[in-house]
């Protein structure tokens, strides 16, 4: 086990996957990364995330199939493996996405949206608590790009996400992509959301490209930010600056000198704010 | 009884071991002679595979591509193209490196090696060098490696002769002990001759190089001496260093994943082996060069592991080159 360090100040980062190890680790200017916490065994730790860590940076494992938004109780062998996880990588706090994956054995294969009602509210704060409790450091919730909105929401994002943070503690993890994705595929406002949100309870944000097709925007994770989300992410840096921004690419990676512009984008979009 | 029932038989056995050795020795001459021609200035990736044969090929493709940042490697020995990368590779068995690179997560290093080991652009190097003469198809060494097989045979046969003579001077069988003590001295030194000449013989099966092959190996590491600051600068535009030494001189990005990045040979799909003189089985600071020294011609008895077009020079090593 790496020896935990602190989280309020994380800076900028960009997200570890193994086919571009070495860049991340040689990359100037990465002060944090996150790995996919399902990727990793915790006995086994890849020895460039160990590298990493032994230079002092941290490493968030970023879980994606915990289904905290789901009515059942959160599967307790994921929360286990998030703890060894955030154990092994000495890690200053854990992620997930507040969605809903499956159902029973049935998975979705997706990150849906939770539907924002009141009696979903309560489920999900019961679920946040008991992960809060078996989790050794705190824990962030990521909004999602939803595919569709539920009928019959009866709080906005902000609201719900606001309401879910005053009555469990969890932090936030904000995915200005994300927001802009629902701000094109959904029309919902993604600065009115900065507005709502209560962005001092922001563990980090993230920050993604996609593609467009005609009016519909993919959060693919595989080009450059839009200028539009670094925008967003500007305005929330303005509002509140948050302790850290993480690149998120996926696959199809430029070189090495392309994503340090990317993090000279973001670094430069986080002073703007 | 007379001993010299114990020495003419011993006799026979090394008649037929050195008759055996020059039979082996005609074969090979047979397969490699011809004269062959060097063009003036081969070709980086020709000179890798006469000096390490398709595996250094695809080695020396992936430094280049990696150092012209075409394509990344991570540790885990993934290659993986880099996107938005001006142009296409010079050569093509880069581009068939780069085409196997493109994929969302890339392509394991010893799955490109084994692919692209066996593709259009190295067998065509190949074939380009066996129009010059100056290699050989593997496939033509398979009645020497046979010939040799049996004269490691044969030299067994005659080594049975150390262990009775030494049990018949032991326990007094003959009256006299000449006849035996001179089977015992023939028939070691015939076991012990025998044995590095079909070591020898099968050093040389392993190479697909012809005698022209070998000159120009020489010539050209002559012409490249073994530098690893070269290697490295070579990278720009001259690609021969790496071609010549293999991976151990090369120092640019991503060098150690490369050297440690995954195998690729054991699949046989890597070639037979080339020359005694060149990293094909020798010459590597890296287990052997690029084909870590399989394929021996008798490790498995009849037609014998280096057989094949394709199977003997694979099965060692896989640390670099």
């Amino acid at each position: 086990m790496v020896a935990a360090v602190a989280a309020d100040r994380l800076g900028v980062g960009i997200g570890w996957r193994s086919e571009i190890d070495l860049t991340v680790e040689h990359l100037p200017g990465v002060e944090f990364t996150e790995v996919i916490a399902e990727t990793i065994v915790p006995a086994r730790v890849p020895e460039s995330l160990r590298l990493m860590r032994g230079r002092g940076i941290p490493v968030i494992p970023h879980g994606v199939a915990l289904g905290i938004g789901g009515a059942e109780r959160p599967d307790q062998a994921r929360l286990d493996h998030l703890a060894a996880v955030a154990q092994a990588l000495g890690s200053p706090l854990v992620s997930e996405h507040l969605a809903y994956v499956r159902s029973g054995d049935l998975e979705a294969g997706h990150l849906l949206p939770v539907p924002r009602t009141r009696d979903a509210l309560s489920v999900i704060v019961e679920n946040v608590r008991i992960a809060l409790d078996c989790l050794p450091v705190p824990l962030a919730l990521e909004n999602v790009a939803a595919l569709f909105g539920w009928p019959g929401d009866e709080l906005t994002e902000a609201q719900f996400l606001g309401e879910l943070v005053e009555r469990t503690g969890v932090k936030l993890l904000i995915d200005v992509a994300n927001l802009y994705t629902n701000q094109v595929n959904l029309g919902l406002d993604a600065v009115k959301a900065l507005d709502a949100l209560p962005l001092e309870h922001v563990a980090y944000v993230h920050v993604a490209g996609g593609h467009g097709h005609g009016d519909v925007w993919h959060d693919t994770h595989t080009a450059s930010p839009p200028q539009e989300v670094l925008d967003l992410l500007a305005e929330l840096s303005a509002r509140h600056r948050p302790p850290g921004a993480l690149l998120e690419w996926d696959a199809d990676y430029p070189s090495d000198a392309v994503l340090s512009e990317e993090l000279d984008r973001i670094r430069a979009a986080l002073n703007r704010g | 009884m007379d001993s010299l029932v114990l020495f003419i038989p011993a006799i026979v056995a090394v008649v037929l071991v050195f008759r055996q050795a020059r039979r082996v020795k005609q074969e090979q001459r047979r397969v490699k002679s011809g004269g062959g021609y060097a063009p003036p200035g081969l070709d980086p990736y020709s000179l890798a595979f006469l000096a390490g044969g398709p595996r250094r090929v695809v080695n020396t493709a992936v430094a280049v591509l990696v150092s012209q940042g075409r394509v990344r490697i991570s540790r885990d020995g993934s290659v993986t193209a880099v996107r938005g990368i001006a142009g296409a590779p010079a050569e093509r068995v880069e581009q068939e490196v780069l085409d196997l690179a493109t994929g969302v997560n890339g392509r394991p290093l010893a799955d490109i090696r084994r692919t692209v080991c066996v593709g259009p652009a190295v067998t065509g190097i190949d074939y380009g060098l066996r129009g010059h003469g100056l290699v050989v198809a593997d496939s033509a060494l398979t009645s020497a490696r046979r010939a040799n097989t049996k004269l490691r045979w044969l030299c067994g046969l005659a080594g049975l002769f150390v262990p009775v003579s030494i049990v018949s001077l032991a326990f007094g069988w003959f009256e006299s002990v000449l006849w035996s003590v001179l089977t015992l001295i023939v028939s070691v030194l015939t076991w012990i001759i025998g044995m590095a000449v079909a070591s020898g013989n099968a050093k040389e099966n392993l190479s697909v190089l012809t005698p022209a092959g070998h000159a120009a190996l020489r010539a050209a590491k002559a012409r490249y001496p073994r530098t690893r600051e070269l290697a490295y600068a070579h990278n720009s535009g001259n690609d021969s260093t790496i071609a010549l030494y293999g991976l151990a001189i090369y120092t640019g990005p991503g060098h150690a994943e490369i050297q440690h990045g995954g195998g690729g040979c054991g699949a046989g799909a890597c070639g037979g082996a080339v020359g005694a003189d060149s990293g094909w089985g020798s010459g590597s600071d890296f287990g052997g060069g690029d084909f870590g020294g399989g394929g021996s011609d008798s490790g498995g008895g009849g037609d014998s592991g280096g057989g094949s077009s394709c199977g003997g020079g694979c099965g060692g090593g896989c640390g670099g080159s």
